[in-house]
């Protein structure tokens, strides 16, 4: 079964740990990845999740490459891939 | 062209002199700073590096392209910083003022929507909110 890196940033890195992995079945979406890791912490599920779908306020990376919440639910990782979430940016 | 994130403070006149050269008519410095809001002495900036990189890169690219600046620099920090310390310096040149003024403010705005840099604000040995 593929293990997928989950790296947080930020807010999210607080609540989560900054590098992560998870263990999914093979074919588990980006979207079911992080449902799957949202599980496993009691604090992922209200700020990840609005039900069954990611909140729009959350930026997803996907080997370094920006995706949105559709492409989540399309994009299969591979055994090594990396997700990467993090809230709203503020510098500058 | 310097597109960088950094902890150390920035040599804002070495960035000046190195970046004129003699196609621009005009120079525009933005300096973000860390402001005193009355509720904190410092703010932690935390930053993906790696990719805020290539964006500053992308985003330079895209100012240069639609206000034909004739150079842009950008450095950002990261780490530990204490009020009124330099958080960014935007450094852009252009052969007129109005381009000038145009490309620096299209980068702070692209900047804050897009890279992925964020701050905390820190009390004492309290960490306090994140910045939106």
């Amino acid at each position: 079964m593929p293990e997928i890196i989950i790296r947080s940033f930020a807010k999210f890195r607080e609540l989560f740990g900054g590098t992560n992995s998870i263990t999914v079945p093979p074919e588990t979406t980006v979207s079911g990845t992080l449902l799957a890791f949202a599980k496993t912490r009691s604090a992922s599920m209200d700020e990840l999740f609005s039900g069954a779908e990611l909140k729009t306020n959350i930026i997803l990376m996907y080997n370094r490459e920006r995706i949105d919440a559709e492409d989540a639910k399309t994009i299969i990782p591979a055994d090594g891939d990396e997700i990467v979430i993090y809230p709203p940016v503020s510098g500058g | 062209m310097v597109l960088a994130l950094q902890k150390e403070d920035i040599d804002i006149s070495a960035l000046i002199k190195n970046s004129r050269s003699t196609k621009d008519g005009a120079q525009v410095v933005f300096i973000g700073c860390v402001r005193d809001d009355g509720n904190m002495d410092a703010l932690e900036i935390e930053a993906f590096v790696p990719v805020a990189e290539k964006d500053l890169r992308d985003i330079s690219a895209e100012a240069i392209e639609k206000f034909g600046l004739t150079s842009v620099d950008i450095i950002h920090r990261y780490g530990r910083l204490e009020l009124g310390e330099t958080i960014v310096v935007i450094l852009v040149g252009a052969g007129h003022r109005s381009e000038a003024y145009e490309g620096s403010r299209y980068i702070i705005e692209r900047l804050k929507e897009k890279v992925p840099i964020w701050k905390q604000e820190l009390s004492g040995n309290a960490r306090g909110e994140w910045v939106h």
